[in-house]
């Protein structure tokens, strides 16, 4: 185990039919910092998300996660390991209302399986859920949010969507957050806001790993960059280096 | 009163426990869960069939003469018999949800129940040593008849009364549920099952669990139903059934347990009482399938012009410190 890197990608292959998505990707993510993964479009950067989360079939490779290899794990049981992810689209829960899209991803609330609600009275978690209203409250205010709890999610704009979508993230208490184009659709005022956010994440030892189209929105915020193009990892490095290969970055960036 | 109309408001109450548990069933299923079940009333027919094996005994009398054609039954004390319809009925579950719930798509559920509900019928019809195939069980006994030693008409009142106490389990199962953190999950799953699985909802067990609860809820209204009437045969739950019960969820209000209770009063109990009383026209049957024909409409019209049904699902809010705003109680601030 490594305690540098939360995550460790051997030989990763995902194929669509013939067509091979990924090959043969080998990278680290690193612990408690933030790595935009770019490149143009058809890269593969989303389909290794999808890999990380587990919504893409890997054909071959690793990915290892506390020594364990997680390449086969179902979506929900590496959420709940600590890997969480967010959608290109917001993927909010429409007709739930913005409080209650948090409160899902509050994992100390009890009362959430049939076994618990028939064999449990409801005071073993009103308290907790009590408890998990007033975090709520606290993330949405931050956001500016907090007057539209009772709002249905599917009535949000789309940045606000995207906010949601984030902060319900945060909710589950991740490890390492997988955010796939975080800032698509976003009004500039916001990804102020939302860069902030991710910064303060990071300094709380949360490891965020996110696809980015254009370099330019988040370099303020990276402190590692992966460069990718045509299914494979071109640059794995600082922010730093990658400035200094200049030449690398424009080529595949610029697309 | 006299004992034609106590007869006949007995029948009435009872019926309308039926459709009534039998559609919060499918209310969990359908409106929280988002599970498009066309073959619920499988269940409900697998509650009939096994209150009535459960209670009939062996298909031959002691001298090893077959009175009617069934494979197998036994007779165990009241109330053995319902418990175990309620518990097939979620049994049978597993390996119709195991096929049908893994995959995400609800298109693909919604014809793979379909076939299931087809198959059944099918299959129950075709094989008379299995069930009593078209012509059904009879002689289907009345729990507690024998032993209460109650008169026809008192007896009917008495069971009327055990069916409302089995309307009052019921809604505290589906009450139950929408009053904890659970709903949530469940219309999670619904409204977004990608999502759902991400922040750690295990979708299919969830969908199973609520696919069993409301099959449950599914056979105990056919058990009810089976042992009121006596008999039970494939005419009792053709799958048109589940579409009259999907009906009254949609018109009563999906995800609102009173509002799908009215409908449950309205569509399945009051339509079927008021055709009754339209003269008989046109050839035999004419009028029974003219209730197909107004309940398609009434749906049809729902579903164009209030989706929601006339008691939409409630919108959950809480109230400064957190506890759960009942539904007496001022919703929240913002519509």
């Amino acid at each position: 185990m490594n305690d540098e890197h939360i995550l460790t990608i051997e030989g990763l292959t995902v194929a669509y039919g013939k067509n091979m998505v990924l090959e043969n990707v080998s990278l680290h993510v690193p612990r408690a910092k933030i790595t935009a993964v770019v490149g143009p479009n058809g890269a593969g950067k989303s389909t290794l998300l999808h890999a990380l989360a587990g919504t893409a079939s890997v054909e071959s490779g690793r990915v290892l996660h506390r020594g364990q290899d997680i390449a086969t794990l179902a979506p929900y049981q590496r959420s709940r390991r600590g890997i969480m992810r967010t959608f290109q689209m917001p993927a909010d829960f429409g007709r739930l209302t913005v409080l209650e899209n948090l409160l899902l991803a509050d994992r100390k609330i009890g009362g959430s399986g049939f076994v618990q609600v028939f064999t449990r009275p409801r005071r073993s978690w009103l308290p907790g859920q009590r408890a998990a209203i007033e975090r709520a409250r606290t993330l949405l205010a931050e956001f500016g949010l907090d007057a539209k709890e009772n709002d249905y999610a599917g009535d949000l704009s789309g940045g606000q969507r995207r906010i949601l979508e984030l902060l319900r993230a945060v909710t589950t208490e991740p490890e390492l957050l997988l955010l796939d184009e975080p800032f698509a659709g976003v009004h500039a005022s916001i990804i102020e806001r939302i860069s902030d956010f991710l910064v303060a994440l990071r300094e709380r030892g949360i490891s965020i790993l996110m696809v980015a189209h254009e370099l330019d929105a988040v370099e303020r915020l990276t402190d590692a960059v992966v460069v990718m193009a045509r299914g494979q990892v071109l640059f794995e490095g600082s922010m730093a280096a990658a400035r200094r290969q200049q030449e690398v970055v424009d080529a595949y960036v610029a697309g | 009163m006299s004992a034609d109309l106590s007869f006949y408001l007995v029948t009435l109450l009872v019926y309308a426990t039926v459709a009534v548990i039998g559609c919060w069933g499918l209310d969990v299923q359908y409106s929280d869960t988002g599970l498009l079940n066309l073959s619920y009333i499988v269940s409900v027919a697998v509650g009939g069939y096994v209150v009535a094996l459960l209670s009939l005994g062996p298909p031959e009398d002691e001298t090893g003469t077959v009175v009617q054609e069934y494979f197998w039954g036994a007779e165990l004390p009241f109330p053995l018999p319902f418990v175990g319809a309620v518990l097939a009925g979620m049994l049978i579950s597993l390996p119709i949800g195991l096929v049908a719930l893994r995959r995400l798509r609800s298109d693909y559920q919604a014809v793979a129940m379909l076939s299931v509900a087809l198959i059944a019928s099918a299959l129950v019809v075709a094989v008379p040593g299995l069930l009593g195939g078209g012509h059904g069980l009879y002689l289907i006994p009345a729990p507690l008849k024998e032993e209460l030693g109650l008169k026809s008409a008192e007896y009917s009142w008495f069971y009327a009364g055990f069916a409302i106490l089995l309307t009052v389990l019921a809604a505290w199962v589906v009450v139950r549920i929408s009053r904890s953190p659970l709903w949530r999950v469940l219309r999670a799953v619904r409204e977004n099952p990608e999502a759902a699985d991400a922040i750690g909802v295990n979708v299919t067990a969830v969908r199973l669990a609520a696919f069993a609860v409301g099959n449950g809820l599914g056979a105990l209204s056919g058990a009810v139903l089976a042992s009121f009437i006596g008999t039970y045969a494939p005419a009792d739950w053709s799958y048109q059934e589940t579409l009259i019960l999907m009906g009254a969820v949609i018109v009563g209000g999906a995800g609102n347990r009173f509002g799908v209770m009215m409908g449950a009063l309205l569509l399945p109990v009051g339509l079927a009482e008021a055709t009754r009383y339209l003269p008989q026209f046109g050839a035999p049957g004419t009028v029974d399938a003219l209730q197909f024909v107004v309940v398609g409409l009434v749906i049809i019209g729902f579903l164009w012009l209030r989706p929601q049904g006339v008691f939409p699902e409630r919108k959950r809010t809480f109230d400064v410190d957190g506890r759960p705003v009942p539904f007496w109680g001022k919703q929240g601030a913002t519509p």
